[in-house]
């Protein structure tokens, strides 16, 4: 309270000012140039702000830098955070949209995003924001969030995976780092050795962990050329499918991969030096903070004959039910002006914002890549990365899509079904939701 | 006389006042919740936009009654309940008899056995997913340990494992409850009637079914329809350990109400599986009145004759 006291007052200090920009006081990185601040005589506007970022520590202090400066400029404007577990946030957010409950500005997953447009739960933003101020800088990822011609969010940020691996355990053995698959399986059964309970390769496999596996799967999907969509097609039951389960079930089955294990314990032993090689992006943030791990790992993209990299977007939009759209379009545009951008590059550690310079990065994030070696090798591919389900008509089905193809793995771990029958399986599940779903979608 | 048939009447709400709280409580709430659910169930509702929504009548129960998944789950929801409740009424029964007995520290055994029930399920499916891991799970190492499992298996990823996986901890966590009511149960049990019993020359077998169990038999029968509705309605464990998997193995209508109304946003189907799990709970709880009516009236008929 006493906080927000002491930046509503820095606001009104600031607003008093009345010059036509201002270099925002205590905001991340490069001057901002930014609106005239309101008159502190304007009636105070509440604006609730969603997301599950806020209740892990890189999230909190980010959001509290840009929410801070923005609040500074606008006196009138005050922030109330609204911060839901990552476990429950769809569900939570989702019950709240399209209610006057909900939020007025909402973090969304890509999920979340597809059946909140479906229900008409975001305000489309065409007339609250002139895109064309930004367009030049925004990542293509952000025409993601444009459907049926209308823009309804914008990137919030992009989460790069890659392949981590244990460069003294590779270098030891005498291995390059694998590029194709036929490299990766054969690294992957030099490095394991169980009796020393040390593995090869590690990643969710698990249903208990369906949130991290679909995507982690999906990078093999994706690392073969396959989508699970493609328009208004469903597209599971193809040749390049085919490959990547075959090949996925052929290092599951290898001996050489950690099975069964959470994100938390493979996480664990990778540190511990005991896991070669991981599929993963929440590693990288945890390299930023373990001194160990950093000395120990290094990033490529995935060992799939070049194909294409995944990424995890994550978007901002406005609710479609907000009393205070002006005001929450107000704070979209902040969060994609220039000096917000700019050291939220650095902050996400690993994850893009919605615009990036690729040609001139700031200097700030010149300097951060120098000691983030890391995030290099991924973010290079984020041009051409895609989502695990692709943005577009059918993007509404993903929960039934993951549903379909991880029971469909679940089947072939443990033998009891072909690879050839779990996809047509899988396509009829997806093709029947497809079926059901309303006309307008 | 009239003085307190006056009383009589004057005090004559005061039952009424009594019946009031519950009655709005069931009437105004319960009885609400339940009609709005049942309308939800008639209607095709986005969870994101509930004001569109559109009557389709029985259609949503036609869809879910005629989807292999839903039957599916419906006997997946039937075997997970008659494997807890067996498995929960057996080594409850057995507890409750071993604790009805007399030896050094029954008290502090009677105490100990409640912890299981006090324990949060969350704690429980975490701990329960470090005992089935694969690679450094315990279950693994004892049984290769003892020579049962050749070689390290998985339990909650695969099909043919993970029900009895879910299982292990449903009644593992359910039987201490079932142990407590019958052990209230077997001290109520007449001393004199066994007594008289084993005079006749009953052993202890004959005992147990000629005096004992016919004397806990309306307390077996409480806690099995407690424990049949509990199943019923479990979700917290099962969607921890296996989310319904794999395959959906273990995908009972709780589940299947939740992946429906929040995965899928498909406000109508989850109410319906909702209704059909209600008309479940109803079936066994009308078919538990029945048999303690049955019961109630042979134990008078006895009596009487």
């Amino acid at each position: 309270m006493a906080l927000a006291a002491l930046v509503f007052a820095m606001g009104a200090c600031t607003g008093s000012t009345a010059t036509p920009t201002t270099t925002v006081t205590g905001a991340p990185g490069a001057p901002t140039t930014a609106p005239t601040p309101t008159p502190t005589a304007a009636p105070i506007i509440t604006l609730k702000v969603s997301a599950w970022t806020w209740t892990e520590p890189k999230g909190t202090a980010i959001g509290k830098t840009w929410l801070d400066a923005f609040q500074a400029q606008h006196p009138n404007i005050r922030i109330q955070q609204v911060a839901v577990p990552y476990a429950s946030y769809d569900t939570t957010i989702a019950t709240q949209l399209g209610t006057s409950a909900a939020p007025d500005v909402v973090q969304l997953s890509a999920v979340g995003f597809g059946q909140a447009v479906a229900g008409k739960a975001l305000a489309p933003l065409d007339s609250l924001i002139d895109n064309s101020a930004f367009a030049s800088s925004l990542l293509p990822q952000n025409n993601f969030a444009v459907l049926g011609g209308s823009r309804y969010a914008y990137i919030w940020s992009l989460a790069v995976f890659g392949m981590f691996y244990n460069k003294n355990m590779l270098s030891a053995a005498g291995l390059p780092v694998p590029t194709t698959f036929d490299q990766f399986m054969a690294t992957a059964k030099a490095l394991t050795d169980k009796s020393k309970g040390q593995y090869g390769f590690a990643m969710r496999s698990t249903l208990a962990e369906a949130s991290g596996w679909f995507p982690q799967f999906s990078m093999w999907v994706l690392g073969h050329g396959a989508h699970y969509t493609n328009g208004d097609q469903v597209t599971i039951n193809t040749p390049e499918m085919k490959q990547a389960v075959t090949d996925y079930i052929a290092m599951y089955k290898s001996g050489s991969m950690l099975t069964g294990t959470d994100a938390a314990t493979y996480r664990r032993a990778f540190a511990a030096g005991k896991i070669g090689m991981t599929f993963d992006n929440g590693l990288g943030t945890q390299m930023a903070s373990l001194p160990t791990l950093k000395d120990l790992a290094w990033a490529a993209p995935t060992p799939f004959n070049g194909g294409t990299q995944l990424i995890l977007p994550i978007y901002l939009g406005i609710s479609a039910t907000s009393q205070n759209k002006e005001a929450a379009a107000e704070l979209v545009k902040f969060w994609l002006s220039q000096g917000v951008q700019d050291q939220l590059a650095v902050d996400l550690q690993g994850e893009l914002p919605a615009t990036f310079n690729w040609d001139k990065p700031s200097a700030a994030y010149s300097a951060y890549l120098k000691t983030a070696y890391w995030v290099g090798p991924l973010e290079s591919k984020v041009a051409t990365a895609q989502p695990a389900v692709p943005a577009g008509p059918l993007s509404v089905l993903a929960p039934q899509i993951q549903q379909a193809i991880l029971n469909g793995l679940s089947k072939v771990q443990a033998g009891q079904t072909t690879v050839d029958q779990m996809l047509i399986d899988a396509q009829a599940q997806v093709e029947a939701a497809k079926a059901a779903l309303p006309k307008s979608s | 006389l009239e003085r307190h048939a006056g009383r009589s009447t004057r005090h004559s709400w005061v039952p009424y006042a009594f019946v009031a709280l519950p009655a709005a409580y069931i009437g105004g709430i319960q009885l609400f919740i339940l009609l709005r659910g049942f309308w939800l169930s008639l209607t095709a509702t986005n969870l994101l936009a509930p004001s569109d929504s559109r009557f389709v009548g029985f259609a949503n129960f036609q869809t879910i009654l005629s989807a292999p998944p839903f039957l599916h789950s419906l006997q997946m929801t039937l075997l997970y309940t008659a494997g807890s409740l067996g498995g929960a009424l057996t080594l409850g029964l057995g507890a409750a008899l071993l604790l009805n007995g007399s030896f050094r520290g029954r008290g502090i055994a009677r105490a100990f056995i409640a912890i299981p029930w006090a324990t949060p399920g969350v704690a429980v499916a975490l701990v329960f997913t470090w005992i089935f891991n694969d690679q450094f799970g315990v279950l693994n190492f004892l049984l290769t340990r003892f020579g049962i499992l050749g070689d390290y298996t998985t339990w909650l990823d695969n099909p043919d494992h993970a029900m009895l996986a879910v299982l292990i901890p449903t009644i593992w966590q359910l039987f201490p409850v079932c142990a407590l009511v019958i052990l209230a149960a077997l001290q109520a049990v007449s001393e004199d009637l066994v007594e008289a019993a084993r005079i006749d020359g009953a052993d202890a077998l004959s005992v147990f079914g000629s005096v004992v169990l016919p004397s806990i038999r309306p307390t077996l029968a409480t806690i099995a329809l407690l424990a049949t509705i509990w199943s019923f309605r479990r979700f917290e464990l099962l969607w921890l350990l296996t989310q319904g998997g794999p395959a959906d193995a273990t995908n009972t209508l709780a589940i299947e109400v939740y992946r429906e109304t929040f995965q899928y946003a498909d406000l109508g189907t989850g109410a319906a599986v909702g209704m059909i799990g209600l008309g479940l709970s109803l079936v066994v709880t009308l078919a538990y009145f029945w048999l303690m009516g049955g019961t109630r009236t042979a134990t008078e008929q006895e009596a009487t004759a």
